[in-house]
């Protein structure tokens, strides 16, 4: 079929005239409309990309890192002076410099308490303003790693891991389609004893339905990050609106950082990250497609949350503008810090500047950057990986690209496992597929493990087997492991057929076939993963192995989890199981 | 910033045309579309916003109609592929217009929903894939097996 054929059939699709007429009517209520002017197949939009002139240079760089460390001494020696006082805000640090520390709330008032809303007055008042530093804060940082593997990119892919079981988000089934909703979610909790999935909420016959008072679904936050489970309390970062009736979430409020109670029974906003406008920005179309203002990340590392979040907004001149927050906060202190924040910052129609990914390994955080547009701000954060030290705030950019930063990767011995955008060919047969690579930290080299080659316009992978990435299932302790496809099999509607499992040093373990799932092939069923999905823990794969009707894959994230060891899988002896009996 | 007294009349004018053709491809009915893209312009009528741009106008229109269309298609799933009987009733063209579309009315979603905006409507992928909340590649791949499945059907070997 010739694309010109295809449009023309589609164009063949119009309102007939009476239709129309009844339209326009009842659109019309004795308002006078101009007629339109332009032709609407022009209405393109340009897309900047980001210069490689603004790239960070060595220099830069090194004179970021000797700041970011000053800065960190000066804040810790503040804390100690201010801390031996017991005054819990004081000392003012840069307003907008690379480094600041941050004054977060004691986390022990309740969210809904009258108390809670006078301290929201008062931060309201010192909107991007100085930051202070809190009592008790401190550099300790414990022996707990990160959770990376059961994290993938949006917030109902992550699961955490508690003694007494799982905690995960659901997309609410009553409200999943319009752009808002798309990411209100039921807080869930899979018990490891019983197997059974049930609200986080303790509230007797409770309907989950929304309401402030169910910690499951309550409506008071709109949820950014799935949940983190840190020292006997779950964790997430929230959009909290002002006016409670913005069902949509879209009018000004607060990103908090919320704890919850590990069985349901409350939940109290540990800490204020920053302020976010209204999303003027997303209801006026500024940003094309809608998308929500705010975003955020968030883990556990070394005993601490590590949080990235980024905000939007339109101002009444027309410039589309964003900041973002970068920093930590200490659980046993009740007190937190911002590392790197930025506001107002300007930036173009390529979409919005802000963080991608966020993963902690050993003395270092891990983020994946995108830098949009116009994008010029005090940190001189640009697109790609960079790495931050836990230890002394050194900022280190590991790669650099003009192009769309992974927004997921997994970090194992100093090594990196990220996703790098191809763009091949153009017009009908434009596609973009990943090449998976490899960064070492310490070699400081990259390296790609798994290319996709496009001469013969079938993907064939490098070791010529002439089976296509259908991606990664998971990147575990043990091995890397991919989906793989045979494009000879779409026909039947299931082209997924082999596991393979790398190695972190990019060698090919084991080809493993998909021989239990074939079965699935007779009812119409398409298995599709989504990445990461291993637990460092057991090294297991977990989660997030999507089972649903070909086509729906974009509209379900549920909880579907087949899970099988790596080693099993790498023995030969693979024996799939639902994690959880009571799976949907 | 367009400025328009009725920006819902404006954008009817316009892109009705468009809704209805993003719309079909989204769901492969000619009915639910037209109910999909004129409750997308009822609604901006109710709560008109402000854009900056048709570019913005046009994408604004777009999004929500592949929002709605997730909707419907979410508790009509099987509506959706068997609409063909519609493509029936369409006016004779001249060449196999009919049939294409009625292969689009069979294609899955994502896929339809990717291959339009892209070949009719021209965004590139990076764009279809901010609009439809999905990873780039996974675009790429809806369109790949968009394209292969139409295709697929009409060129069988």
């Amino acid at each position: 079929m010739k694309k010109a054929a295809y449009r023309y059939a589609v164009s063949t699709v119009r309102w007939d005239a009476e239709k129309r007429l009844s339209i326009e009517a009842a659109l019309r209520q004795n308002v006078k409309v101009p007629e339109p002017i332009d032709d609407p197949d022009e209405a393109f939009i340009e897309t900047d990309l980001l210069s490689m002139d603004d790239v960070m240079t060595e220099e830069d760089m090194r004179m970021e890192r000797k700041r970011i460390r000053r800065n960190v001494l000066i804040a810790v020696l503040t804390a100690a002076v201010l801390g031996a006082g017991g005054i819990t805000a004081a000392v003012a640090m840069q307003r907008r410099g690379s480094v600041q520390v941050d004054q977060t709330s004691s986390g022990a008032e309740d969210s809904r308490s009258a108390e809670s809303q006078a301290e929201r007055s008062a931060a309201e008042q010192t909107h991007t303003a100085d930051r202070v530093v809190g009592e008790g804060f401190s550099l300790h940082l414990t022996d707990q790693q990160d959770e990376q593997g059961m994290r993938g990119y949006y917030p109902e892919e992550c699961l955490t891991e508690s003694e007494q079981g799982y905690y995960y988000l659901k997309k609410r089934d009553w409200d999943v389609g319009s752009r808002a909703s798309e990411r209100t979610y039921t807080m869930m909790f899979a018990d490891k004893e019983s197997d059974a999935l049930v609200p986080l909420c303790n509230r007797p016959n409770c309907l989950h339905d929304g309401s402030e008072f169910c910690t499951a679904t309550t409506l008071t936050y709109r949820l950014k990050t799935g949940p983190v489970w840190l020292d006997g309390y779950v964790y997430a970062v929230a959009k909290k609106p002002d006016d409670r009736g913005d069902v949509d979430g879209y009018g000004e409020g607060k990103i908090v950082l919320l704890r919850y109670e590990p069985d349901g029974t409350g939940i109290t906003e540990a800490a204020e990250i920053m302020d976010s406008p209204a999303d003027s920005a997303s209801q006026s179309g500024r940003m094309r497609f809608g998308l929500e203002a705010d975003e955020a990340k968030l883990i556990a590392h070394r005993g601490k949350l590590w949080y990235a979040a980024g905000v939007q907004e339109l101002p009444s001149d027309g410039r589309a503008l964003c900041g973002y927050r970068m920093g930590f906060y200490d659980p046993e202190t009740g007190q937190g810090s911002t590392l790197l924040s930025a506001d107002g910052q300007e930036y173009g129609f390529g979409g919005r500047s802000g963080f991608r990914a966020l993963a902690g390994e050993g003395d270092y955080i891990y983020f994946s950057f995108d830098a949009k547009g116009r994008w010029d701000e005090p940190n001189k954060l640009r697109t790609g990986l960079w790495q931050l030290s836990c230890t002394d705030g050194g900022l280190t950019r590991l790669t650099e690209t003009n192009d769309t930063p992974p927004d997921r990767f997994t970090v194992n011995g100093g090594k990196i496992f990220y996703p790098k955008q191809v763009e091949v060919r153009s017009g009908m047969d434009a596609e973009i597929y990943d090449d998976y690579m490899i960064y070492d930290t310490e070699t400081r080299t990259e390296t790609c493990i798994m290319r996709h080659t496009d001469d013969t316009g079938s993907f064939v992978t490098p070791t010529g087997h002439g089976l296509g990435i259908g991606g990664v299932v998971a990147a575990g302790r043990d091995a890397i492991c991919f989906l793989m496809s045979d494009p000879n099999e779409f026909a039947n509607g299931y082209d997924a057929v082999e596991l393979w499992l790398y190695d972190w040093d990019g060698t090919l373990l084991k080809r493993a076939p998909l021989d239990p799932y074939l079965e699935w092939k007779t009812h119409g069923e398409e298995l599709h993963a989504v990445w990461p999905e291993a637990t460092e823990e057991a090294n297991t794969l977990m989660a997030r192995v999507h089972i649903g009707r070909s086509g729906e894959v974009f509209l379900r994230y549920a909880l579907f989890d087949y899970a099988c060891s790596m080693e099993d899988i790498l023995s030969g002896k693979a024996e799939w199981k639902p994690a959880f009996r009571n799976a949907e | 910033m367009l400025n328009q007294e009725n920006i819902a009349l404006y954008a009817f004018r316009k892109f009705g045309d468009t809704a209805l053709q993003a719309a079909y491809c989204a769901t492969g009915s000619r009915e639910d579309a037209e109910d999909i893209a004129q409750e997308v312009f009822f609604a901006l009528h109710r709560k008109p916003v402000q854009f900056e741009s048709d570019a913005h106008l046009k994408a604004y229109i777009l999004r929500a109609v592949m929002n709605r269309a997730k909707n419907l298609r979410k508790s009509l799933w099987s509506r959706m592929r068997t609409d063909v009987e519609d493509i029936a009733d369409l006016p004779a063209e001249p060449d196999n217009s009919a049939e294409i579309l009625a292969l689009i009315a069979a294609l899955p979603q994502p896929y339809s929903a990717a291959v339009y905006l892209h070949d009719c409507a021209g965004y590139k992928i990076r764009e279809i894939a901010e609009m439809l909340d999905a990873r780039p590649n996974t675009v790429s791949a809806w369109l790949r097996r968009g394209h292969q499945r139409l295709r697929m059907e009409l060129e069988p070997e």
